[in-house]
């Protein structure tokens, strides 16, 4: 009896066996790639699984009998599958329907990115102010890019791709900063006016920019200003040339933010190698508030006010006679007012209008000589942008500036004023998945010279692989001559600039490789007929001035960065390679102009240590030499001053003290102390030779930063 | 006629229940463990059963809820950042429904706070900025809406753990945002799947031993 119940179970055994059956596959979509995360299952159960990234999914079952597999998933068009469960096991691969994502197809040619938003960005803000030799300046940290030239730190601007630097526009949220830089001072490099904390992102554009902007034959720094503050919190911070305060307070939607500094650069002066001997150190004080407010969930109200007083005293090499030295005193005075506010109208339609009012006032003294540059600026500008799906987008926009210089030099004078007006419409197309087109066209009418020009813009991109792109990019660009030339009454027409430039791309797994050339042709820029040649950047005598010069410039860009392959540590190389020539100003031959360098080499290194809480920073800069003015060579520009070097060092140790986040830093520049030239001076006769030096050979610079910030009270 | 429409109301509340009933009865038995799980295999295995349990009940919170909540998990054991990514966007992804539907709503605070921790995790270098931001504002809408969750002051100490020391992280600093967790857990008596208030118990008292090796050290 007992033999027979076996037996009756030893036969059912394979009905139990049947209870449960294994189904395994892949889901693939219809170009036969992996559809990652679809969940299969067997209608009416809750058995079931999710495919991996191979699209594998493998899942149990108890039912059995003809069954339907449904497959669901984000982006995938609903599959069924009639299956058939007994319990053997059933392999089931599935094709579906899926709609294909646009893939981030960003036209990159002629722009690299600093910001938090975008995957393509080549810095994120905070490079700015951890990149060794870069000073905590913007525009120091941007000139370790390529195409950018050194700045041996008798410059002040940026010099891009042989422009000079006149031909590079500093932007502010959508407006120009007329006032960019510190007021010029003959020989000494000055720093930006702005603390690079301020910006979430920058988009450092070396040709080809947008036709949002114009009146720059070269290149367009364009700054965005964070939004709210993360938290409200208070900063104190103070070093070798100074002390300054900030705080903002973040309210539910909105933010009231504050600034002030003192700075007396005389501890600093005490222990840098200085080559130019300063009798009065520089020192100043300066303040700001702002306050920005989120309207709503697409509208933001910011408006920032700026106001800075700086005074200095030195003695300069003598820009009219070589090996002279003269005394050169400057106050100067900086009001700066931006506000913008951008919202919806509704889904499809944007606006954004803006405000900038800058005052600017040098107060100059040659030696007995007494000079003064005062500018003003007034802008406003509106934009419409249209984006009814995320192919296609339209931006309409105008702007309307009107500045003025007044200059006086003893009992010379000058001043003009002007009335800039431009509109503009430029669209951002993706015809297909992988390709972006973005037309664009710009027309300008100057009151001053009763004359306007169109300028057309054209950049593409394509998408070549996962993480690969080719980009180009043109367009014609525009450039008033001077403000020199104009305070003193000549009209000469606009300078013109034609780029084209093509970039190769890979960004993966934060590695970063570029590789960008480019081809600029320059035509009706300024030119003194009838003068001598004179070094001295300072003349007054122009002579006849007419639209006759021209010039070109070619070459080859590489940025490699790689933040990957070795834990905590961080490098970037970039590489250039220039060949210009132009003929302008005073120049007597079209040939290379004194401030470029045909080879420039930035290799940037950093290093985070989590036990020592301390980041590291090097960075090596190399320039080939510079072109010089030397008389009794026969041929103009034809010599070379030495090669530029230059090591950088910083540290920063990060620390909490009494709940405060605490930062303390040091830099050095220059640490092997290379005596570098930037060029020579001769005298009247050609008898006497004078080096061109740097302000600064080896120089230090510490300095601390403390911030409290709410978390740090435990508001949980 | 007023009666019609109370029977009307009163069916389809009767309805509702009766799917409520249906989706603990089938969840409690999933999530029952949830507290014990330390595999990317046994999430994995979570994750497949949440996922078909969404789509059998596609009007629920709760399915939609311990889904993202599992695909988090499923993030941290993710050694590629492209497919950890993938996870924490389909956890993001559910967010809209969770606050269409959730009653509990600094549980939907609580899971947008993890969706931003998962995004921390990732990749922790770049986005601590951005993230870090989403998600202390996240753990505060949550606090004005219930001090009480427990998850709050968990979630804080994890991510206080994690932070270096020099941004006012580290074991030291993390303990409080513990001790007030645990404090909040033991006002906790159930484990019903519609108040999720339960998970991470167990989650704290390993970080209380995490915490004590590391001061011990």
């Amino acid at each position: 009896m007992i033999m027979k119940y076996l037996l009756l179970l030893i036969g059912l055994m394979p009905l139990f066996l049947n209870a449960q059956t294994t189904v395994e596959g892949t889901v693939l979509n219809q170009s036969g790639k992996p559809v990652f995360m679809a969940t299969v299952f067997v209608k009416g159960t809750t058995d079931g699984a999710q495919t991996d990234e191979k699209g594998y999914y493998k899942l149990t079952t108890k039912a059995s009998g003809a069954q339907t597999l449904l497959i669901r998933g984000d982006e995938i068009e609903e599959q069924q599958v009639a299956i058939t469960l007994n319990g053997t096991p059933v392999i089931q691969h599935v094709k579906v329907r899926q709609a294909r994502a646009i893939e981030e197809v960003v036209i990159s040619a002629g722009t690299m990115s600093a910001s938090n938003d975008r995957a393509v960005a080549i810095l994120d803000p905070l490079d700015i102010v951890t990149t060794a030799g870069g000073q905590g300046d913007i525009a120091g940290a941007i000139q370790t890019l390529p195409g950018v030239q050194r700045n041996g730190g008798d410059q002040t601007g940026l010099m891009v791709r042989g422009g000079d630097v006149s031909e590079t526009s500093f932007i502010i949220d959508g407006l120009v900063a007329q006032n960019a830089f510190g007021s010029s001072v003959p020989g000494v490099a000055q720093r930006t006016r702005f603390n690079p904390f301020q910006f979430k992102g920058t988009a450092f554009s070396t040709g080809g920019y947008t036709a949002r902007y114009g009146q720059a034959l070269s290149s367009v720094l364009d700054l965005s200003t964070l939004d709210l503050p993360e938290q409200t919190n208070i900063n104190i911070g103070g070093n070798f040339a100074g002390l300054f305060l900030g705080g903002s307070k973040l309210m539910e939607n909105s933010a009231v933010e504050f600034t002030g500094f003192y700075q007396n650069l005389s501890p600093f002066l005490a222990l840098a190698k200085a080559n130019v001997k300063f009798y009065e150190a520089p020192q100043g004080f300066g303040f700001s508030g702002r306050y920005v407010a989120k309207t709503s969930t697409r509208g933001m109200f910011k408006t920032t006010f700026n106001q800075s007083y700086n005074s200095s005293g030195l003695e300069i090499p003598n820009p009219g006679a070589a090996g002279q030295t003269m005394r050169f005193g400057l106050k100067n005075q900086n009001t700066y007012v931006n506000t913008t506010f951008k919202n919806a109208i509704n889904d499809k339609w944007t606006y954004y209008t803006g405000f900038s009012l800058s005052n600017n006032d040098d107060n100059i003294t040659w030696d007995t000589l007494v000079s003064t540059r005062d500018d003003k600026r007034v802008q406003g500008r509106a934009e419409l942008v249209y984006t009814p799906g995320n192919r296609f987008k339209l931006l309409i926009g105008s702007e309307l500036q009107h500045f003025e210089y007044q200059q006086t030099f003893d009992t010379l004078r000058g001043q003009f004023e002007e009335m800039l007006s431009a509109g503009y419409v430029e669209a951002d197309i993706i015809p297909f998945r992988n390709f972006a087109i973005k037309p664009g066209v710009r027309v300008e009418y100057s009151k001053l010279l009763a004359k306007g020009n169109v300028s057309p813009r054209l950049a593409m991109a394509l998408k070549t692989g996962k993480t690969s792109q080719i980009s180009f990019a043109s367009g014609y660009f525009y450039q008033l001559a001077s403000q020199n030339y104009l305070m003193q009454g000549y009209r000469p027409d606009f300078q013109e600039a034609l780029h084209l430039m093509a970039n190769y791309q890979i960004i993966a797994k934060n590695r970063i490789f570029r590789l960008e050339g480019y081809y600029k042709s320059y035509d009706q820029l300024v030119r003194e007929q009838g003068v001598p040649y004179t070094p001295n950047a300072f003349r007054f005598n122009y002579g006849m001035v007419d639209n006759s010069g021209s010039g070109y410039a070619q070459g080859i860009d590489v940025f490699w960065r790689d933040k990957k392959s070795i834990k905590n540590f961080d490098y970037w190389i970039s590489y250039s390679y220039i060949d210009t020539k132009r003929l302008y100003q005073n120049y007597i031959a079209k040939v290379t102009p004194d401030y470029v360098s045909d080879h420039n080499l930035n290799v940037v290194m950093k290093y985070f240590s989590m036990k020592l809480q301390t980041s590291f920073s090097l960075t090596y800069s190399y320039a080939s030499g510079r072109p010089y003015y030397n008389p009794a060579n026969p041929r103009f520009l034809g010599d070379r001053s030495p090669d530029y070097h230059n090591l950088a060092f910083t540290a920063a140790y990060l620390t909490t003290i009494k709940k405060m986040f605490t930062v303390f830093y040091i830099s050095l520049d220059n640490i092997t102390n290379q005596h570098n030239v930037l060029g020579y001076r001769y005298s009247y006769d050609g008898s006497q030779r004078y080096e061109v030096k740097p302000p600064f050979y080896f120089n230090l610079f510490f300095g601390f930063n403390m911030s409290l910030k709410e978390f740090n009270k435990d508001e949980l | 006629m007023k009666q019609i429409l109370l029977s009307v109301v009163l069916a389809f509340t009767l309805q509702a229940n009766a799917q409520d009933d249906a989706v603990i009865k089938d969840l409690a038995p999933v999530c029952a463990d949830f507290d014990s799980l330390h595999t990317a295999e046994a999430w994995k295995a979570k994750t497949d059963q949440l996922a078909v349990l969404k789509e059998k009940y596609p009007e629920s919170w709760m399915t939609v809820y311990y889904y993202a909540y599992s695909c988090i998990q499923m993030s941290y054991f993710e050694p590629s950042l492209a497919i950890k990514d993938a996870f924490v966007d389909q956890a993001e992804e559910q967010l809209a429904k969770l606050e269409e539907k959730c009653p509990l709503k600094d549980e939907v605070f609580i899971m947008k706070a993890m969706v931003a921790n998962a995004r921390i995790g990732a990749d922790p270098e770049n986005r601590w900025q951005k993230y870090g931001k989403i998600f202390e504002d996240n753990l505060k809408a949550a606090k004005a809406v219930n001090e009480n969750d427990p998850h709050i002051y968990l979630l804080k100490g994890i991510a206080t753990f994690y932070t270096p020391k020099m941004f006012g992280g580290g074991a030291k600093n993390a303990k409080t945002y513990f001790e007030k967790a645990q404090a909040k857990y033991d006002l906790i008596t159930n484990t019903d799947v519609d108040k999720p208030y339960w998970w991470g118990r167990s989650t704290c008292n390993y970080f209380f031993g995490e915490i004590a090796k590391e001061l011990g050290k």
